[in-house]
C-alpha cells in the first residue's frame, strides 16, 4: 500500500534533519512518498519541495501580519491564507498532511480544526510551545498546567508586550477541543509534559524518536579532523552549539569554563553564534565557525572534540546530543530536561543539577583528566546510539503510524 | 617599437596608478613611447622631469562618477535615470571627439601599438575604438574588475551593462592583457581565450630584506602592518583579539608597529605605535624587524570579485621585508592562494577575533614552521616581485624583446636632452579645466554648498522662531534639549573616564614593561659610574625627560665592552662587546664599535646613511620598536654614532635628543642639519643635574625591582 504525504514545515534544509528532509529516502522503502511544503526558505532544489502561497506579495503580507500581533501580543493567529491550505495542489494529493513547524509565523492556528476535518493531520510538537501560552520554553514555570496568567517572564521567546498568557492559552483549548491530530514527539521528556498539559487533554501523543543516518555520523579519526580544523596539539577539546537564546545555557557554560582549573588549556570549537568566549582567548583555543549548514564540517567537529556540550535549560529531544553519542563521543547536559535520559547519563553521558556551572566545571574536568573513562563512554554513547537512534527505526516508526492514521481514517468515512 | 599609453593617469609621482606606469615606463626603449592622458579635471596630477621626453596630450574626461546624485530608495531611481541620460550624452559626443583626437595624435606620433589602462567608461569606450582606427594591436591593462568601478561611481544599470559588454569586446580583442593578478589572468584566458599577463608593482632587488630569522622564543614579539586601511573592520578584530588575550601571544608579550598614510582605525592602544608615511624602502627595512607582518583584506561580500581579482602592493612589501605573513582575509582571495601557494605565510580565513588570534598564535609557537615561511617568503619576493621579474612580465604583456645581456633590468632615460628647455610639468590647460562638466560642476558645489548649509540654518532657526511660540511645542522643545544636553554631559564624561582609563592603562604598561623585561639587566653600580662620567646619568636624563620612557645610546670611552659577566644572552646585541642596562625608566644600549666613518663619506647624509652597518641598525631599531621608548638621546662624543642613533630614530618616528657638552659646531656637520628630527641640549646649560647618583642611607644605589 503507498502512502503519499505531504510534511509542512518553515523551511526544508534548516532543521533537515528532523522535518521529514532527510527521512524521505528511508520512508520510501516502506512505500510512503514524502513531500514537502514549506513556507518560509526553500533552499534545495529538490523536486519534492514545493513552496506554499508562493505568490508575490504574499510574504510582505505575512511580515506585516506578524508585526500587527506582535503589537497586540497574540501570535499564530492573524493569517487567513491558513485557511487555503487544505486546498493546495499537494495537500489534495497527499493522504496525510504531517505538520512540523507551524508556529513562526505563517499559520493561524485557528485554521487547524478546518485544516485536520480536511485531511488526516500528524502534528509534530518539536518544541512545549503548543502547551503553553506564549514561551516556546516555559523553563522553571509551571504555570502551564494552571492555564497560564501571570507570566513570571514575558521577554521569552516569542515575547508579549502585554500579558495575553492566559487568553492565548484559552484560545489554544478552544481550537484544540475542535482538532483531530495525532501528536508526535521526540522523548519521553515530551510525553510526560504533555500528559500534566490541559492543553494536550483531547490529543493521542505518540513517542517517535528522531534518528540519525548511522553511516554519516560515525567514530572518525580524531587527528586528522583536528588537523582539518586548525586544533593546537595536545588539547582537550570541547565542541558546542553556541546559542545565546535563553535555552540554550550558554551563560551557564561560560561561566563554567571561568570556573575550570587555571591549569587545563582547552580548545572550545564551536557553532552558530560567534564572539561568546573572546575573553578566554589566549588560555584556550578558540574555533568558532558562526552559522553553517555544512554536516561534513560538523562532523569534523565531532570527530575532533573529547566530548560533546550540551547545557541546555529547555530541550524538547537534542538533535546534537544524538550526533554527538553517534560519533562516539559521551554528552554533558544539565538535569531537568530531555538530555540526561537521550544521553542515557550517568552510564554513557554526564549530567549535573540544573543551571549549577561549578558543577558543569568539575564534571568537564573530570573528562579532561580522565581521557579513559571519557572514551569509553565515547564507545557506549555510540552503541546505545545505534540502538536508539537509528534514522531507519525512525522511518519504520513512522510509517506504522502513517498507515494507523490513515486506517483509523478510512473506518471513520473521513472527507478527503 | 612605438607604444601609444591611453590612461586616465598618467606617469607621475603623487599617485599610486601614476607610479606603477612610471615604474613600466622605465621599462620602454627612449623614444618608445608616447602618452594620451584623459584626466579627472579635479585630480592634482604632479608630472616629473623624468618622463619629460615622452610626447604627451592630456585631455579632460567627462563625468563618470555619478555617485553625488542622491542614492536613497526611491530617488535612486530618478538618479539612475538621469545618470543614463549623462552617459548616453557623453558616449554619442565627449568620446567620439576624444577617440578622433587620440587617433590623430597616434598617427602624429607614428605608434604601432596601442596600450590602454581601462579604468573608467572614458578609456574603455576609447579602446578598441582607438586601435582599430589606428590599424595596430591592443594592449589593455586591468587595474580592477569593472564591476567594482561601477558600483563605487553609482554607474545605471544599463550604462554598466553596456560598458562591461565593451570592456569584455576589448579584453577579447587585445593582443595581451596585462592584469593585476595571476587568478584575473587566469579568468580572462579561460573567459576570453585571450593572452593574459600579471604584471604587478614590484620593487628593485636592493629592497629584499634577509633578517635574522632565528627566534630565541623571548622577548616581546613584534607585529608590523603598512600601507592603507581599506580592511578597518578586520583590523578591529585583530585589536579585540589582542586587548582578550591582554597583548599576549602564547605567554609574550606583543606589541604592534603601523607605518602608512593613515592613522589606524580606533582608539589608538598604548601597545600600538604609529610611525606614519615611511618610503618603500625604509618600510621594507622596518618591517624586516617586525616578528609577523599582518595584512588584512575584505571580508565584505560586495568587495568579493575585488578580494579574487586585485592584489594589495602591501603584499609585495611584505615579502620584501622576509618576515613570514599572517593573511587576515577570504580564503577565496588572490593574496590567500598566493600565500597559500608560496608557504611564506598563514591564513585566518574567518574575521573574528578567534580567528586570527588562533594563526597567530600558530606561527609563534612553531619555530620550524616561522623559519620556512620566512625563508620563502624572501624567495616569492626575489621570484615573483623584483624588477627583473616585472620587466619580464611588461615585456610578455607589450610584446617587446626580452632583458638585456646581463640578465639585469634595463631601465630607460626618458628625460629631456641637457640643453633642451627647462622642464614645465603637464597638466590640464585652464581652458580645458573651465569647459568641463566635472570642473564646473565641482566649482559651483564649492561655492554654493558652504551658502546652501547657511541658508538651512537661518531658515532652521526662523521656523524654530516660530514654532516655539505655540506653547505645547515650546515646552516639548525645552524638555527635550535639556535631554540633549543631559545626553552631551554624560557623554563629556564618558569621554573623561575613557582618556583617564587610557592613561591609566598606559601607566600600567609601562610599570609592567619596564617591571617585567627580562630581557634588560638592571644597572649594576660600574654601568652607573660609567655613565655617569659620561654626562649622560639617569638623574640627568630623568631630570630632562621625567617620567618618559628613554632610551640613550652610548659609547664606551676606550671602545672595549663592560666585563659582560653572567648577563643573560638576551642583554647582549650580536658582537663583541655590546649590551644594554636599565635603571628606572633609562635604558642605555651600547652602539656598536666600528671606525667613525660619517667624516670619511662626506657631510651628505644619503652617503651618510648609506655607509651605516645596516645589522646594527636593524637591532638597534627591533629593541625601539620592542621595548616602545618614547625618547631617544645621544651624547655627542659618540662620533658616527649620532648617525647610527639619528637614522635609528627617523625609522622609528622618534625623536632624538643629541646631548652635547661644547657647543655643538653644526657647521662641521651639516648633514645634521638636515634632520628635522633632532633635538639638541647643552649639557652644561642644562645645570647641575649631571652629577653622580645619590646613595640611600644604608649606602646603596637605589635600584629599579625588575
Amino acid at each position: 500500500m503507498s502512502i503519499n504525504v505531504v510534511q509542512i514545515n518553515s523551511g526544508d534544509l534548516i532543521g533537515r534533519r528532523f522535518n521529514g528532509y532527510d527521512l524521505k529516502p528511508h520512508l520510501e522503502g516502506h512505500g510512503v512518498h514524502s513531500s514537502q511544503l514549506v513556507y518560509w526558505n526553500k533552499q534545495s532544489d529538490a523536486d519534492f519541495v514545493s513552496k506554499a502561497f508562493d505568490y508575490p506579495g504574499n510574504r510582505i503580507v505575512t511580515r506585516g501580519l506578524t508585526r500587527v500581533e506582535s503589537r497586540f501580543s497574540l501570535h499564530a493567529r492573524l493569517h487567513p491564507h491558513s485557511w487555503a491550505l487544505p486546498y493546495h495542489t499537494k495537500v489534495r494529493e497527499a493522504d496525510i498532511a504531517h505538520l512540523h513547524i507551524i508556529h513562526d509565523g505563517y499559520f493561524s492556528l485557528s485554521a487547524l480544526p478546518f485544516f485536520s476535518y480536511r485531511k488526516p493531520t500528524i502534528w509534530t510538537w518539536h518544541d512545549p510551545w503548543p502547551m503553553t501560552g506564549h514561551c516556546i520554553y516555559p523553563l522553571q514555570c509551571q504555570r502551564w498546567m494552571q492555564g497560564c496568567g501571570s507570566c513570571p517572564d514575558l521577554s521569552l521567546p516569542f515575547p508579549m508586550r502585554k500579558d495575553r498568557t492566559a487568553e492565548q492559552f484559552a484560545w489554544k483549548r478552544k481550537v484544540y477541543e475542535k482538532t483531530k491530530a495525532e501528536i508526535v514527539v521526540a522523548s519521553d521528556w515530551m510525553r510526560n509534559m504533555a500528559a500534566r498539559s490541559p492543553l494536550a487533554e483531547n490529543f493521542n501523543v505518540t513517542v517517535i524518536p528522531f534518528g540519525l543516518d548511522l553511516e554519516r555520523y560515525k567514530p572518525a579519526d580524531k587527528a586528522a579532523a583536528r588537523a582539518r580544523l586548525g586544533v593546537f596539539p595536545g588539547r582537550p577539546v570541547v565542541f558546542l552549539r553556541a546559542s545565546s537564546t535563553p535555552f540554550k545555557g550558554l551563560k551557564e557554560f561560560v561561566t563554567a569554563v571561568e570556573r575550570l582549573d587555571p591549569d587545563i588549556r582547552l580548545c572550545i570549537i564551536s557553532l552558530q553564534e560567534t564572539g561568546h568566549f573572546d575573553r578566554f582567548i589566549g588560555k584556550h583555543q578558540i574555533i568558532e565557525f558562526g552559522w553553517s549548514n555544512d554536516e561534513n564540517l560538523l562532523v569534523d567537529a565531532y570527530a575532533a572534540c573529547d566530548f560533546f556540550a550540551m547545557p541546555s535549560l529547555a530541550e524538547a529531544f537534542g538533535m546534537m546530543a544524538i550526533e554527538a553519542m553517534a560519533c562516539a563521543r559521551p554528552v554533558i547536559s544539565f538535569e531537568g530536561t530531555s538530555l540526561p535520559g537521550i544521553s542515557f547519563a550517568p552510564d554513557a553521558g554526564l549530567s549535573v543539577p540544573y543551571g549549577d556551572s561549578d558543577a558543569l566545571a568539575r564534571v568537564m574536568e573530570r573528562l579532561v583528566l580522565n581521557p579513559v573513562d571519557c572514551e569509553e563512554r565515547g564507545k557506549l554513547s555510540r552503541v546505545l546510539a545505534e540502538r536508539h537512534y537509528d534514522i531507519r527505526d525512525q522511518a519504520r516508526l513512522t510509517a506504522d503510524l502513517y498507515k494507523r492514521i490513515l486506517s483509523q481514517d478510512k473506518r471513520s468515512g473521513s472527507v478527503v | 617599437m612605438k607604444i601609444l599609453l591611453l590612461t586616465d593617469i598618467p606617469p607621475c609621482e603623487n599617485l599610486t596608478a601614476g607610479l606603477v606606469l612610471s615604474a613600466m615606463v622605465r621599462f620602454v626603449p627612449r623614444d618608445g613611447i608616447c602618452c594620451f592622458a584623459v584626466v579627472n579635471p579635479i585630480l592634482d596630477i604632479r608630472t616629473t622631469p623624468e618622463f619629460a621626453n615622452i610626447p604627451t596630450r592630456i585631455c579632460a574626461k567627462p563625468n563618470e562618477n555619478w555617485s553625488w546624485l542622491p542614492q536613497r530608495r526611491i530617488i535612486r531611481k530618478l538618479s539612475s535615470v538621469i545618470a543614463f541620460a549623462g552617459e548616453s550624452f557623453t558616449e554619442k559626443t565627449s568620446v567620439r571627439s576624444l577617440v578622433d583626437k587620440a587617433v590623430a595624435f597616434g598617427r602624429e606620433q607614428k605608434v604601432d601599438r596601442v596600450w590602454v589602462v581601462l579604468q573608467g567608461q572614458t578609456t574603455i569606450r576609447m579602446a578598441q575604438a582607438v586601435a582599430d582606427k589606428l590599424g595596430v594591436p591592443l594592449h589593455t591593462h586591468v587595474w580592477d574588475p569593472f564591476s567594482w568601478w561601477a558600483k563605487a561611481n553609482c554607474i545605471d544599470g544599463i550604462t554598466a551593462r553596456r560598458v562591461q559588454s565593451t570592456f569584455d569586446e576589448a579584453i577579447r580583442s587585445s593582443r595581451c592583457v596585462a592584469t593585476a593578478s595571476e587568478p584575473m589572468a587566469e579568468l580572462y584566458r579561460d573567459r576570453f581565450k585571450v593572452e593574459a599577463v600579471p604584471v604587478i608593482s614590484s620593487h628593485s632587488q636592493s629592497m629584499a630584506q634577509t633578517p635574522d630569522i632565528t627566534d630565541h622564543g623571548r622577548g616581546p614579539i613584534i607585529i608590523g602592518m603598512a600601507g592603507q586601511f581599506y580592511a578597518a573592520g578586520e583590523w578591529l578584530q585583530l585589536m579585540r583579539a589582542m586587548r582578550a588575550s591582554k597583548w599576549t601571544i602564547a605567554g609574550r608579550p606583543v606589541r604592534i608597529v603601523v607605518m602608512g598614510p593613515q592613522r589606524p582605525p580606533g582608539a589608538l592602544d598604548s601597545h600600538v605605535s604609529f610611525l606614519g608615511w615611511k618610503t618603500q624602502p625604509d618600510a621594507a627595512f622596518i618591517l624586516s624587524q617586525c616578528n609577523i607582518l599582518y595584512c588584512p583584506y575584505p571580508f565584505d561580500p560586495a568587495m568579493k570579485e575585488v578580494s579574487q581579482f586585485s592584489f594589495p602592493s602591501k603584499l609585495v612589501l611584505y615579502l620584501a621585508a622576509g618576515r613570514p605573513i599572517v593573511f587576515h582575509g577570504p580564503a577565496y582571495s588572490s593574496p590567500a592562494h598566493y600565500i597559500k601557494s608560496r608557504q611564506c605565510g598563514l591564513i585566518a580565513d574567518r574575521m573574528i577575533a578567534s580567528a586570527i588570534y588562533n594563526e597567530l598564535e600558530r606561527l609563534v609557537q612553531n619555530a620550524d614552521a616561522y623559519r620556512t615561511m620566512a625563508f620563502n617568503a624572501q624567495s616569492a619576493f626575489r621570484d615573483d616581485f623584483t624588477l627583473e621579474s616585472m620587466e619580464r612580465s611588461f615585456n610578455a604583456f607589450i610584446g617587446a624583446k626580452g632583458l638585456s645581456n646581463d640578465g639585469g633590468v634595463l631601465i630607460h632615460d626618458h628625460t629631456k636632452q641637457s640643453g633642451a628647455d627647462p622642464f614645465i610639468p603637464l597638466q590640464l590647460s585652464d581652458a580645458s579645466r573651465r569647459r568641463s562638466f566635472v570642473w564646473i560642476a565641482h566649482e559651483v558645489a564649492k561655492t554654493a554648498l558652504p551658502r546652501y548649509a547657511h541658508f538651512r540654518r537661518q531658515l532652521k532657526g526662523v521656523v524654530r522662531k516660530l514654532l516655539l511660540k505655540i506653547p505645547r511645542l515650546g515646552s516639548l522643545y525645552h524638555e527635550i534639549h535639556g535631554l540633549y544636553a543631559e545626553k552631551k554631559a554624560l557623554e563629556r564624561r564618558i569621554a573623561e573616564l575613557e582618556e583617564k582609563n587610557a592613561r591609566l592603562n598606559d601607566l600600567l604598561t609601562k610599570s609592567s614593561s619596564i617591571g617585567a623585561a627580562k630581557w634588560v639587566d638592571a644597572a649594576t653600580e660600574e654601568e652607573v659610574a660609567l655613565v655617569d662620567s659620561l654626562g649622560i646619568s639617569p638623574k640627568f636624563i630623568s631630570g630632562l625627560y621625567p617620567g618618559i620612557k628613554t632610551l640613550v645610546f652610548i659609547k664606551l670611552p676606550d671602545g672595549g665592552a663592560i666585563a659582560a659577566g653572567d648577563r643573560q644572552q638576551d642583554n647582549r646585541l650580536s658582537g663583541v662587546g655590546r649590551t644594554r642596562f636599565r635603571y628606572t625608566s633609562v635604558t642605555y644600549v651600547q652602539l656598536p664599535l666600528s671606525e667613525d666613518r660619517a667624516d670619511k663619506t662626506g657631510d651628505e647624509w644619503d652617503g651618510i646613511e648609506r655607509s651605516l652597518p645596516r645589522g646594527a641598525v636593524a637591532e638597534l631599531l627591533r629593541f625601539v620598536l620592542q621595548e616602545r621608548f618614547e625618547r631617544l638621546v645621544v651624547a655627542d662624543n659618540v662620533g658616527s654614532g649620532i648617525a647610527i642613533a639619528a637614522e635609528v630614530a627617523h625609522l622609528a618616528s622618534q625623536r632624538l635628543t643629541v646631548i652635547s657638552k661644547a657647543k655643538l659646531r653644526l657647521s662641521d656637520k651639516s648633514w645634521l642639519a638636515s634632520q628635522d628630527h633632532i633635538d639638541y641640549v647643552d649639557a652644561a646649560s642644562a645645570g647641575a643635574a649631571n652629577e653622580v647618583s645619590e646613595t640611600d642611607a644604608d649606602g646603596e644605589l637605589p635600584v629599579s625591582v625588575s
